[in-house]
């Protein structure tokens, strides 16, 4: 992003609303060119051109606030970290169970945890 | 012009958080290394971008590297696209606060999905951080192995 836009390198001299306005328009414009421009150079949105913006990839039906999800009160408290550092760990451990069936399978020697 | 960008309707129809009914991506879910991720949303990190303040703010916006700076948020998801961004917080703020922020205000995390973040954000529900002081580059990487054992020597595996 910072590489991309010139803009983004320098302090432009403007008030502080409009610096911080500025990543998030170039944030906007990266995932339209993004979007309209990954099939080649010839296929530009029509509806854009045509004045319409393109549709959301979410409609107001999905928008529910249970398919959206809960804001939080605050910093996370000691469970929801326990909880947290639980899931990390089941992770690991069924990539680590994956990854020696898988060395298994190759007759190759499984290294012992560190 | 900046406005338009940077404001409804051009931002929010860019810029979309998913929800718990939307799909994994493919890129994701059609690769079998990623099977471990499959409730994994996208990346979040924060970024300092440069910023012009009066003489009287400008304690507030200096960043830990020196510079004078406004700390944004960004997360973006595995197709490269952002999906949430936070900008204009004091330089001076660390990335753990601007998250916490922003879950109290705007950012709502569908229950059990999750974000990968790096340490500066401390572990909670809605993001993956990885676990400290441990190397996770393995010689496999280079040897272009099917596996990947990002966590693998932090964990007491039993017998």
């Amino acid at each position: 992003m910072k590489r991309r836009w010139r803009i983004l390198q320098l302090p432009p001299e403007y008030a502080m609303d409009i610096q911080a306005r500025l990543p998030m328009a170039l944030c906007a414009l990266h995932n339209f060119i993004h979007r309209c421009d990954a099939p080649g150079p010839d296929i530009i949105d029509q509806d854009f051109l045509d004045g319409d913006l393109p549709d959301p990839i979410f409609t107001d039906d999905d928008m529910g606030d249970d398919a959206r999800g809960e804001l939080t009160d605050g910093p996370a408290d000691a469970a929801e970290r326990r909880r947290a550092d639980n899931r990390r760990d089941e992770i690991a451990a069924a990539m680590w169970a994956d990854y020696v069936e898988e060395r298994t399978r190759h007759g190759l020697a499984i290294p012992a945890p560190m | 012009m900046l406005t338009f960008f940077s404001d409804d309707p051009f931002y929010s129809s860019q810029i979309q958080f998913p929800t718990s009914n939307s799909s994994v991506p493919l890129a994701i879910s059609d690769d079998p290394r990623f099977r471990f991720f499959d409730n994994c949303i996208g990346a979040i990190d924060g970024t300092h971008i440069r910023a012009f303040t009066s003489l009287e703010d400008q304690a507030f916006m200096r960043n830990r590297k020196g510079y004078i700076s406004q700390n944004c948020l960004f997360v973006c998801d595995f197709d490269f696209l952002f999906i949430y961004s936070l900008c204009g917080c004091d330089g001076s703020s660390a990335d753990a606060a601007l998250w916490n922020d922003a879950r109290q205000h705007d950012l709502r995390i569908p229950g059990g999905r999750y974000l990968l973040a790096d340490a500066g954000f401390g572990t909670c529900d809605a993001l993956l951080v990885p676990y400290r002081g441990v190397r996770y580059h393995l010689k496999e990487w280079r040897q272009a192995s099917l596996t990947l054992v990002y966590f693998l020597t932090f964990v007491n595996i039993p017998d």
